[in-house]
């Protein structure tokens, strides 16, 4: 491809040697085809982007829809650098920060996209019309604006929702609420769990980690009317309402949940709910979309749906925002192709695209007002409730009480990927067991505070 | 315990031998068992994974195109550049240290392998800004001249015990008999530390091909090794464990084979020179 | 063949002076011998001439030619080492071979001499052996064999027999000899075994504490050591020593006396002595004695007619008898 000779370069040398004849014809024979061949060998423009990403569904997708990108682009290449989530998260933190211009497009999710805005490590977002950037759904496209800068663009999005199994509520005689409370889920993990055939009631995440277990207590301390620091950023572990989310998680976990619960996080609990062995389940809503795929669930015709739990007649539901988007580190030397690459993964006609090639069960969710609008799209058993449950999530307001920072699962502070992951590995300890619930809140105030008074929070 | 017969006493070692040399492998053997089950039943409970119908579809799957190829062939030129390239420095290093000790050298043989305790990531952004400025960010050169960096405490240290057990009376015979440096290193040296030398290759290649840390992340979408076509793998929403699998096996096997063939060679190396 | 001129010749170790400043001259052809006890510094001595040991101060010179500063490859000096230090992984064939190879020879030339050199040796049926599978004797014909097979300008020889046993270190002390008759080729000789010196050398240089003693022809220093150390170390058994009131008579710190020049009586003599171990040889006794002067030893031809515990009387040959000051220094014979 970078030595094709262009049509205008191939015309200029058939010029020069007709339109000089006779005896100086072999100088211009000569002369044009030194012409052709300086140009032949200077590269034509070809700009080569290298993406990040991780190895979800959605974006091996993306992999394969590249054939579309570059019929629209064809003097842009796509190279792919997929690595594990905190790998990849680690390795563009590396580059970004030193300005390697190792990667002109990055896969980063909502936690970092206003840190990283913030910090000028980001280019900002600018689309034309055709993109409309309006029909972007609201939470989603907020949580990616700094100061009315739009950062990153949405590859796909999801909340929380609480997935349930219909054919064992039913056998139970038990209905689940559209909108149920802590106290309908815990009813109904108990009358379906029935340990000797293996059936859990309730399988929620319990693996260590910021994004695994802290991001399904944060959101259901919230809902318990719980938060993570008060308007002076004082950690809050020691409040009643940290307590008693804690405490009910534990007890329900151990009364209903599976065993070694501990280690499970989104992957081991989708694998688990699959298989059949979880009554209810809450967690991200693309788990929709896999455990309704008969291909690789095994109770794919029995999965109902319901929102996130609340406390009873609590404002605020154990939900979450979380997107996987698209963003340009500021040290790209490539700007403009890898904007070209961002717009077109992340518009209308990309989900379009994959609609008609693999089905409308297989774009990615979560991002666009359009998509739900789409009758086949809206058919499906998921969308409704998906759509529903992010245009509720606001993670500028996330919880009962005030807060300083942004975020529902998570606390937008850099520093919040060290503290998170400490406090999952008190919360895992007390899960398994070695910890009480109150000494793993007690270590977890303590440990939080710590890093928040050096961190300069507090003084 | 007196009374057991000697044949029982044998059985139970030989018992006790094959358990914890299967308690070792298991992790092995497992990844090799699941990277040939479907997805779904990759994460089943032990006896369904057990039972469940043989497939390579992870393997398809993982080397589709040149998804396997390209990163294959950049381990391949970087853990045998690397291994090369630490042979040249060490051989030389490891001979001057072990021939002609001065009051120094256990100190320098100390600082030489305290760089390797020192964590890599402690360098991690002095060394990226160096490579940024070099224009060394997702090369092959590069990653071979660092990934030589970290093994060259190794190199140096094994040739240095192997070029010891050489009495030196044998290289200097060598100088009296007329060979000049190069020569006493080609006729003598170099025969001499075979084994050593190919243990320390053998060594250096294994440790390049897993080296993890600095391929990863000094490399991007040209330059990428297998350890991230195995990092490639995992999903933090998605099931690949099948290929995951899969992808340690390919990664793993090339390694496993050379350690094979290494062992014989180095039986061999070791059994032929008797030194006296 | 050449002439080996030191001097002021030393080493110093750090702050140790392991060989102190020495002029020596080895004429061309001679067969020298370094003797001396171990820690000497004759090793060291050897290997600064070899060039494997840089020098502190002084010069080396190989028939005029300045080489303090040349390499060891390029100083044209064979060596054989203590543990003769062959190339295990070569046969004999290479390892005699290897120094015409490094000297660029070509290969039927270096086929031919170390056929000769072999056959020469002895060495003619295991050329296709490696080093492991040969005898002690045969080891050290092979070190010898690689010396000389470039025809060096000088051999030098660090203690060559020591690793051998006895009857093969006579034999071996016995093909040196006559190798040196037949090449007539500078030898230097380092060895701790005053025997070795005796039998080999033209010249001896005794070496105590990294200072040359004296140097000169075996029999010489035998029979006119220049101190006490030199009397002590060549003869075996070693030369008696008497002090006290016996050698003050006589003038001197300490009287020295060999065994073959004590003579024993029945009846008559000058100490009387008490017979305490008798070492009958065959050609010649030993008799180990308690007297008045202390334990002497005594030699006499044949065997003795003498027990153990019998009283006799010992007179020494005035000819022979070595005279030394307090500083063990020997005294000028007396005349008479």
């Amino acid at each position: 491809m970078t030595t094709t000779i262009r049509p205008r370069s191939s015309r200029q040398g058939r010029c020069l040697c007709t339109r000089r004849p006779g005896v100086v014809a072999l100088r211009t024979v000569t002369l044009g085809a030194l012409t052709c061949l300086a140009l032949a060998s200077a590269p034509r423009a070809e700009t080569t982007i290298t993406v990040a990403t991780v190895n979800n569904g959605d974006m091996i997708r993306m992999q394969h829809m590249i054939g579309d990108f570059q019929a629209r682009h064809p003097d842009i290449r796509v190279d792919w650098v997929v690595l594990e989530e905190n790998l990849l998260r680690q390795r563009v933190t590396t580059d970004i920060a030193t300005h390697g211009g190792q990667f002109d497009v990055m896969t980063i999710g909502t936690y970092e996209v206003p840190i990283w805005g913030r910090q000028g490590w980001l280019l900002p977002l600018e689309f034309d019309a055709a993109y409309d950037v309006d029909d972007l759904l609201p939470p989603i496209r907020d949580g990616l604006t700094v100061e009315g800068q739009l950062y990153a663009a949405p590859f796909y999005g999801e909340s929380a929702i609480t997935l349930y199994r219909r054919d064992l509520l039913a056998a139970a005689g038990i209905t689940l609420p559209d909108a149920p409370d802590w106290d309908a889920i815990r009813a109904a993990a108990a009358a379906i769990t029935d340990r000797t055939a293996g059936i859990y009631g309730l399988c929620l995440r319990g693996k260590p980690g910021w994004g695994e277990n802290v991001a399904l207590l944060t959101a259901m301390a919230n809902s318990y009317g719980a938060r993570w620091f008060d308007m002076g950023w004082h950690p809050q572990f020691d409040t009643p309402a940290w307590a008693a989310a804690l405490r009910d998680y534990l007890d329900m976990m151990r009364l209903y949940g599976p065993p070694g619960a501990a280690n499970n996080g989104f992957n081991e609990t989708l694998t688990l709910f699959e298989q059949g062995h979880c009554g209810i389940w809450i967690d991200a809503t693309v788990a929709a979309s896999f455990v309704t795929d008969p291909t690789q669930s095994s109770v794919a015709e029995h999965v109902g749906f319901a929102l996130a739990p609340n406390r009873p007649g609590g404002t605020k539901r154990a939900s979450w925002l979380w997107a996987w988007t698209l963003a340009i580190p500021a040290g790209s030397q490539k700007a403009e192709a890898a904007r070209a690459f961002v717009a077109w993964a992340t518009s209308k006609e990309y989900l379009a695209l994959v609609a008609e090639q693999e089905g409308w069960a297989h774009a990615p969710p979560g991002t666009r007002r359009s998509l739900y609008a789409q009758p086949e799209y809206h058919a499906l058993p998921f969308a409704e409730i998906t759509l529903h449950a992010i245009s509720e999530a606001d993670p500028v307001h996330p919880t009962v009480d005030p807060v300083p920072y942004i975020g529902m699962q998570f606390v937008a502070i850099p520093e919040f990927q060290a503290i998170g992951t400490a406090v999952g590995q008190q919360f895992a300890a007390a899960l398994a067991g070695t910890l009480s619930a109150e000494e793993a809140l007690a270590a977890s105030q303590q440990l939080t505070l710590r890093a928040m008074k050096k961190a300069g929070y507090i003084r | 315990m007196s009374s057991l017969s000697p044949l029982l006493r044998k059985a139970a070692l030989t018992l006790l031998g094959w358990s914890v040399g299967l308690t070792l492998a298991f992790p092995i053997l497992w990844t090799a068992l699941v990277s040939f089950r479907s997805e779904a039943d990759a994460l089943g409970a032990p006896a369904a994974v057990l039972a469940a119908p043989f497939t390579l579809e992870s393997y398809a799957a993982i080397t589709a195109g040149t998804r396997f190829t390209a990163p294959f062939v950049n381990s391949v030129l970087i853990a045998g550049g690397a291994t090369a390239l630490a042979l040249l420095v060490a051989l030389p290093a490891a001979w001057a240290l072990a021939l002609f000790p001065g009051p120094r050298t256990k100190a320098l043989l100390m600082t030489i392998l305290g760089t390797r305790m020192m964590p890599a990531v402690g360098v991690l952004v002095p060394v990226y800004l160096l490579f940024r400025d070099l224009g060394l960010l997702d090369s092959r050169a590069g990653l071979i001249v660092v990934v030589m960096l970290t093994n060259l405490p190794v190199a140096i240290w094994m040739l240095y015990g192997h070029l010891r057990e050489i009495p030196g009376e044998i290289f200097e015979a060598a100088r009296m008999d007329g060979a000049g440096p190069g020569a006493e290193l080609r006729h003598v040296i170099a025969p001499l530390a075979a084994p050593g030398i190919a243990a320390t290759a053998l060594l250096c290649l294994i440790l390049g091909w897993n080296e993890a840390f600095w391929t990863l992340n000094l490399s991007a979408a040209k330059a990428a090794p297998l350890s991230a076509f195995i990092a490639a793998q995992a999903s933090p929403e998605g099931l690949f464990h099948a290929r995951l699998c899969a992808a340690a096996m390919l990664a793993s096997l090339p390694v496993l084979g050379l350690g094979w063939i290494g062992q014989r060679a180095l039986v061999r190396g070791l059994t032929f020179g008797a030194v006296k | 063949m050449a002439e080996i001129l030191l001097e002021g010749l030393s080493k110093r170790f750090g702050t140790e002076e392991v060989l102190a400043p020495l002029d020596l001259t080895i004429a061309e052809g001679s067969f020298v011998v370094v003797v001396g006890p171990s820690g000497c510094g004759k090793t060291t001595l050897l290997r600064l001439i070899a060039g494997l040991e840089e020098v502190s101060s002084g010069r080396v010179l190989i028939d005029g030619r300045d080489v303090t500063h040349t390499a060891a490859a390029a100083r044209g000096l064979a060596m054989v080492f203590q543990s003769h230090a062959l190339y295990p992984h070569m046969n004999v064939r290479e390892n005699i071979g290897f120094p015409l190879k490094m000297a660029g020879r070509p290969a039927p030339e270096i086929a031919a001499r170390v056929q000769a050199v072999a056959s020469q040796l002895g060495l003619g049926d295991c050329l296709a052996r490696k080093p492991c599978q040969l005898s002690g004797g045969e080891r050290q014909r092979v070190a010898i064999g690689r010396a000389l097979v470039r025809a060096p300008a000088a051999f030098l020889l660090d203690e060559p027999l020591s690793s051998l046993d006895a009857e093969l270190r006579a034999r071996m002390r016995l093909e040196l000899a006559r190798l040196h008759r037949a090449l007539r080729t500078t030898m230097l000789l380092v060895t701790h075994d005053q025997i070795e010196a005796m039998t080999l050398a033209e010249q001896i240089v005794v070496l105590n504490a990294g200072r040359v003693e004296q140097t000169g022809a075996p029999l010489a220093l035998y029979h006119a050591p220049c101190n006490r150390f030199v009397a002590g170390f060549l003869g075996s058994p070693t030369m008696n020593f008497i002090e006290g009131p016996e050698a003050e008579r006589q003038g001197a710190h300490a009287l020295g006396i060999r065994p073959e020049h004590l003579r024993v009586t029945r009846a008559q003599g000058l100490w009387p002595g008490r017979v305490d171990v008798i070492e009958a040889l065959g050609a010649e006794s030993f008799l180990h004695l308690s007297s008045g002067q202390g334990r002497l030893v005594a030699r006499l031809d044949g065997s003795a007619d003498l027990r153990p515990g019998e009283t006799v009387w010992l007179t020494p040959a005035p000819a022979h008898l070595h005279r030394f000051d307090a500083a063990g220094r020997a005294l000028p014979q007396r005349p008479g």
